[in-house]
């Protein structure tokens, strides 16, 4: 897990990256947020390649070097089976999410793979009409180009904000 | 010292079968509880020994509103102290854990050593002949304030009432069989689930010793058979009803027979047509009782579950009258396979902020905290399945006397149980 951060040496951007692989993985991070902002998860679960990972991990975990997420996909039938219960069984807050992301780094290419990290806050805003940062952190996207388009092979949610602010119900 | 004689709780009947929705909203209850429970005659858990398993590593914790570093020394003892300087009360320990030879304040550099004994006052002689400290200030008289600290196989329980009973005479036979048994052996830290609900802590304890709503509220459970209320379970206490265990066998109904009792019930059906990954429910045979979940209350800070195979101790730390953050410290053995290190892992998708039989809790927390907070005094919580009058263990989870049994114990350490109450 260690080698998630940017510790010890801070990664640059890879500027012989084409510009036009740049480009179809800037469209599908910022497609894949806005997917969640209005809830189209069947949308979202296409943004992910078929032998793709998600994970939510707390920053400090990370920091001290344990393995435990608060969502951990290994598979995405894992994934399936979160949106799935999500849908008819579990209970929360009902809310608006809003993505604010900043450009993204694109960090290596690799046969087909790009690596790229991108930060994100969501604001969150209650059916009242009030809003306030749920949280704040970054993504770790490994993006494969396919015939069909980019897909995410894996995208780990780091999450500084690992006092959650109640729960988190909808995928970030 | 504040006097909180004015402070009164109206128990209308003396079965704690009715709560006053303002015993969650009163901050005079709230600093009240800070003193007679918090830093009270209590065991509160603090962390566990494998979170500083070396010489010197500490790991900054809380009992109530308190924060507490607990440091272990170089002959492997366990010391904790209040984290406020002597001098001024600056925080001393400003990084949630760490390794340390001894700490120092940034404000004027008190130096104290992991016991929390005050080691250096820069300039205490003064400084060209001139200042200083007057010639009685001895150190000896200021060192931080001590935690008496105990370890339980290796769970680490803090007082500050020296005099407390040995650890497993306040956790009593019943408690010392359960945790003891989900510390057996070595165990190795897997990480940390956090989160942040604004609500009263006390919602907290009662949510985890109310066995009626795990299924009911948690659709998840019941779909899966993990926790029904058709099915052989329980809800014990220690002989002072402050702490609990609550446990099921899964198995121990059909879904046929359990689908019908929640239809008769009025209950909708659960929809969750099937999963595409089983492996998340299916349990792990590792329980000698045979039980596939407990999870347990030693009052009053502490919890401890085994959900299937995900282990935790989690602990509330108090955040003011209105919130509270709860923290998951999740384990495995350090015998444990790699594969059953990996299952537990992801069977922590369970519980924890987005846990998916635990994120509703919160919720649920947060509803009744906010609905509660503008109701007028006479209105209260009603609590009565399992049945009223005497507070006693139950063979079902149709049941809400565990409930009952925290109020029966807060209310007596906190002076205001009616005559004649029920303990």
């Amino acid at each position: 897990m260690r080698d998630l951060m940017d510790k010890p040496a801070a990664r640059k951007t890879d500027r012989s990256i084409p510009m036009e692989v740049r480009q179809a993985a800037a469209d599908l991070i910022m497609d894949s947020t806005v997917h969640l902002d209005r809830m189209e998860l069947d949308a979202w679960i296409e943004c992910f390649d078929e032998t793709a990972e998600y994970h939510v991990i707390p920053r400090e975990n990370l920091e001290v070097g344990y393995g435990a997420a608060v969502i951990r996909c290994n598979s995405l039938d894992v994934i399936k089976d979160r949106l799935m219960v999500l849908d008819v069984s579990s209970k929360y807050n009902p809310h608006w999410d809003r993505h604010f992301l900043n450009g993204t780094q694109y960090l290596s290419y690799e046969d087909g793979i790009l690596e790229a990290r991108t930060n994100f806050m969501i604001v969150q805003s209650s059916l009242e009409g009030f809003s306030k940062l749920f949280v704040a952190g970054h993504y770790e996207d490994k993006i494969v180009m396919t015939d069909a388009g980019p897909r995410l092979r894996s995208r780990v949610v780091v999450l500084d904000t690992f006092s959650v602010p109640n729960l988190i119900a909808v995928p970030l | 010292m504040k006097d909180f004689a004015s402070v009164q709780v109206n128990w209308p009947r003396k079965d704690y079968s009715r709560v006053p929705y303002s015993i969650y909203h009163d901050p005079e209850i709230y600093q009240l509880e800070q003193e007679k429970i918090f830093r009270g005659r209590c065991w509160n858990v603090l962390c566990l020994e494998a979170e500083i398993p070396n010489p010197g590593d500490f790991r900054v914790c809380h009992v109530g509103d308190t924060p507490v570093v607990v440091n272990r020394d170089d002959d492997g003892e366990l010391y904790a102290f209040v984290n406020r300087c002597a001098h001024r009360g600056a925080e001393i320990v400003r990084e949630p854990w760490g390794t340390a030879k001894e700490h120092t304040c940034i404000y004027h550099a008190w130096l104290y050593n992991r016991k929390g004994d005050l080691k250096g006052v820069p300039f205490r002689r003064g400084a060209n002949g001139k200042g200083g400290m007057p010639a009685c200030f001895d150190m000896k008289n200021h060192n931080l304030v001590k935690v008496r600290v105990t370890s339980f196989n290796g769970v680490i329980f803090g007082t500050f009432h020296h005099d407390m009973e040995p650890i497993e005479e306040y956790l009593g036979p019943l408690f010392t069989k359960h945790v003891g048994e989900m510390f057996n052996r070595p165990v190795k830290v897997l990480g940390y689930q956090r989160q942040r609900i604004n609500a009263n802590w006390k919602l907290y304890p009662e949510n985890i010793k109310d066995a009626y709503h795990g299924s009911l509220l948690h659709e998840f459970n019941r779909t899966f058979g993990l926790s029904r209320l058709t099915q052989v379970a329980g809800g014990y206490m220690d002989e002072k009803h402050r702490h609990s265990i609550l446990f099921q066998y899964k198995g121990s109904d059909s879904d046929e027979e359990a689908l019908k009792a929640y239809i008769e019930n009025g209950v909708k059906k659960g929809e969750i047509a099937g999963l595409n990954d089983y492996s998340m429910v299916n349990i792990i045979d590792e329980n000698p009782f045979g039980m596939s979940t407990r999870v347990m209350n030693v009052f009053p800070n502490c919890f401890f579950h085994q959900i299937g195979n995900t282990l935790a101790m989690r602990k509330i730390r108090t955040l003011g009258v209105d919130a509270f953050e709860l923290t998951w410290v999740l384990y495995a053995y350090e015998d444990d396979s790699e594969e059953m290190v990996q299952h537990r892992l992801n069977q922590a998708n369970m519980v924890g902020p987005a846990g998916l039989i635990s994120m509703e809790d919160g919720e649920a927390l947060e509803m009744v905290h906010r609905t509660t907070k503008s109701a007028a005094e006479e209105e209260m919580a009603v609590i009565e399945m399992g049945g009223i009058g005497e507070i006693g263990d139950r063979d079902t989870r149709v049941n809400e006397v565990t409930i009952r049994g925290f109020w029966a114990y807060y209310a007596q350490l906190m002076g205001f149980a009616p005559e004649g109450a029920e303990q």
